[in-house]
């Protein structure tokens, strides 16, 4: 999966489960500042994340993602591995 | 008059309609991907097809709030055909968060299952309390747990923990008798503002603080852990099913396709050739009771104590056994209150407790004193001796020192031939023999002076049986028939001169 394929899968969920405006979600978005979410909606984020990327990771993982950029690489980095 | 013919009557269908929309259609979407059903489908599942009353649909506190129903599902259905209060969280609606209408209506609901003598099935998935209504919100959610609380020993209670369950809502879990929690999206948190440590790194990850899987193993808060939705409300109805309607009546027999005569044979090839070996003493639990009726609770979490429901004859009873599996099935911290806690829910609600006993004592160390092995062991002696229910007590193999807790208090002691009853076991007896009475190097063998002494008698029932402290030797292979017969000799009624209730069932 190319990285353009990721980051919109990841939009997918942003705008269609947390009603984020498309053009918002933008490389150095962050998900609490830009998007709004808090802690509770990152949690499910980050559960629908794995279930559409058919991946797990616990959550302490996901401590460098700060933006939508670093997101698609931390996932790209998952499925890389998941694949290895 | 058609439906159709009265503007009332349409209107009503419409918010009728409104109300089954909960949050909306993009937060139900997103329930529905995170794997988690809506909270009306989960009620649906719950309760017998089609007997499920809602009550208190169309409220709603908050003018300004286009969801109605307050956040929460509550009414009425039926479980096998038996009366059941439910409540649900419904998270689509500001995340299930719980404001001063949402609990209202759970307190509505909670003092008519008293009134009518019906059990409660709350379904979580809440993260907390409604912010924004500031204290009169917090009063809200006080009253529902002050009401689970005082409810508790009057009507069993069963909280299914399915999604996030925060502040007040993992409180309600902790105040109810079983709860059972699916291990991928239930969490059970103390405080909202924790997880956003938590979700960032900066603390523990969120499944060490507040997984169903963590409290399944260490806290011994979540009885049943289950990995989907439909298996944890299956798991409520057969919980359900091994009680009564309410502590001021017994729960029904079942009838009984496995013979209450059935011999046990099997027990003797479970025990191994020497005392110093573990085995699975529910291997031995499963021959005992009907065929399939043993359903384990708690079973992660002090795994050195089994507790557990099941059917002897068709009659609901509650099981307390030693796992000689684990450390040998010392009682230590954790099992003393998780036994505690189940003798106590057995008494509360009618059901007879079988203590099966192969225990070598209290685990000693300087961790589990310090950890309170005595207060919480004396949870375990208080908790045998306030029982208001039938107990009877079998020694598979033995009861030594402190770990008579589990035997004596029984109105009914059984024991094999072969088990041994004594303040120690041979070997630490010989130790402190040895110690305190042939200190004096003199040449004599300790073991050969301890048996002079105390003769080959030592650890032979006979000792047992003679005191009385045993009141009857039985062949493992009559397990199930002494069992059965020991029941029936005793009283159905538990404490007839004591009110319907005879304590709460408290958090120990």
């Amino acid at each position: 999966m190319t990285r353009e394929e990721i980051k919109q899968k990841i939009t997918d969920i942003l705008t269609q489960d947390f009603g984020v405006p498309e053009e918002r979600v933008t490389d150095d978005a962050t998900f609490r500042g830009s998007f709004a979410l808090d802690s509770l909606d990152i949690v499910d984020f980050i559960l629908l994340l794995q279930k559409d990327f058919g991946f797990k990771a616990p959550s302490e993982s996901y401590q460098d993602v700060q933006n939508v950029a670093t997101l698609v690489d931390f996932v790209a980095g998952k499925l890389a591995s998941e694949a290895a | 008059m058609s439906s159709t013919q009265h503007p009332d009557l349409d209107r009503f269908a419409e918010l009728e309609d409104r109300a089954g929309e909960g949050g909306g259609a993009q937060l139900q979407r997103r329930q529905k991907r995170l794997g988690r059903m809506l909270a009306r489908e989960r009620i649906a599942a719950l309760v017998d097809e089609g007997s499920f009353q809602e009550l208190g649909k169309l409220r709603r506190s908050d003018p300004e709030d286009p969801a109605l129903g307050d956040g929460v599902v509550t009414g009425v259905g039926n479980i096998a055909g038996r009366p059941v209060a439910v409540y649900a969280h419904d998270a689509t609606v500001l995340r299930g968060a719980l404001g001063i209408g949402g609990a209202r209506k759970i307190v509505r609901l909670l003092d008519h299952a008293r009134r009518q003598r019906m059990p409660v099935v709350a379904i979580h998935d809440s993260d907390g309390v409604r912010v924004n209504e500031g204290p009169e919100a917090i009063a809200g959610f006080a009253e529902v747990l002050g009401r689970t609380a005082e409810l508790s020993g009057w009507v069993p209670q069963v909280g299914v923990v399915l999604g996030l369950c925060v502040g007040g809502a993992a409180y309600s879990s902790a105040l109810q008798d079983v709860v059972i929690g699916q291990r991928e999206t239930g969490f059970l948190f103390v405080t909202g503002s924790k997880v956003a440590k938590i979700t960032t790194g900066q603390d523990a990850p969120i499944e060490d603080i507040g997984g169903v899987e963590m409290h399944a193993r260490t806290t011994g808060l979540v009885h049943l852990a289950a990995d989907g939705e439909l298996e944890c409300l299956a798991h409520a109805r057969a919980v359900l099913g091994y009680f009564p309607r309410s502590a001021a009546e017994l729960v029904a027999d079942l009838p009984c396709t496995d013979a209450a005569d059935r011999e046990t044979p099997a027990i003797a090839g479970v025990l191994p050739d020497s005392d110093r070996k573990g085995y699975d003493m529910r291997r031995i639990l499963t021959e005992v009771v009907d065929a399939g009726s043993f359903l384990e609770l708690q079973a992660a979490y002090a795994p050195s104590l089994v507790v557990g429901l099941a059917r002897l004859a068709g009659r609901a009873i509650g099981i307390v056994a030693s796992q000689p599996s684990y450390n040998a099935g010392c009682l230590d911290v954790d099992s003393s209150r998780k036994g505690a806690r189940f003798v106590q829910l057995c008494s509360a609600y009618g059901l007879p407790v079988i203590t099966f006993c192969d225990v070598p004592g209290f685990l000693p160390g300087k961790r589990q004193e310090q950890g309170g092995l005595l207060l919480h062991g004396a949870k375990l002696i208080a908790a045998y001796a306030a029982c208001r229910t039938p107990r009877v007590s079998l020694i598979v193999r033995k009861s030594y020192g402190g770990g008579n807790v589990l035997a004596y208090p029984a109105d009914v002691r059984l024991a094999y031939p072969f088990a041994r009853v004594q303040p120690m076991g041979m070997d630490a007896a010989r130790a402190v023999a040895s110690h305190r009475t042939f200190g004096a190097d003199d040449g004599s063998d300790p073991e050969d002076e301890l048996r002079r002494r105390l003769g080959d008698r030592y650890d032979a029932m006979e000792r047992a049986a003679e005191a009385g402290v045993v009141d009857a030797v039985i062949h493992p292979a009559r397990t199930r028939i002494e069992l059965v017969r020991a029941l029936e000799s005793l009283d159905r009624l538990p404490m007839r001169d004591l009110p319907p209730r005879a304590h709460p069932n408290i958090p120990m």
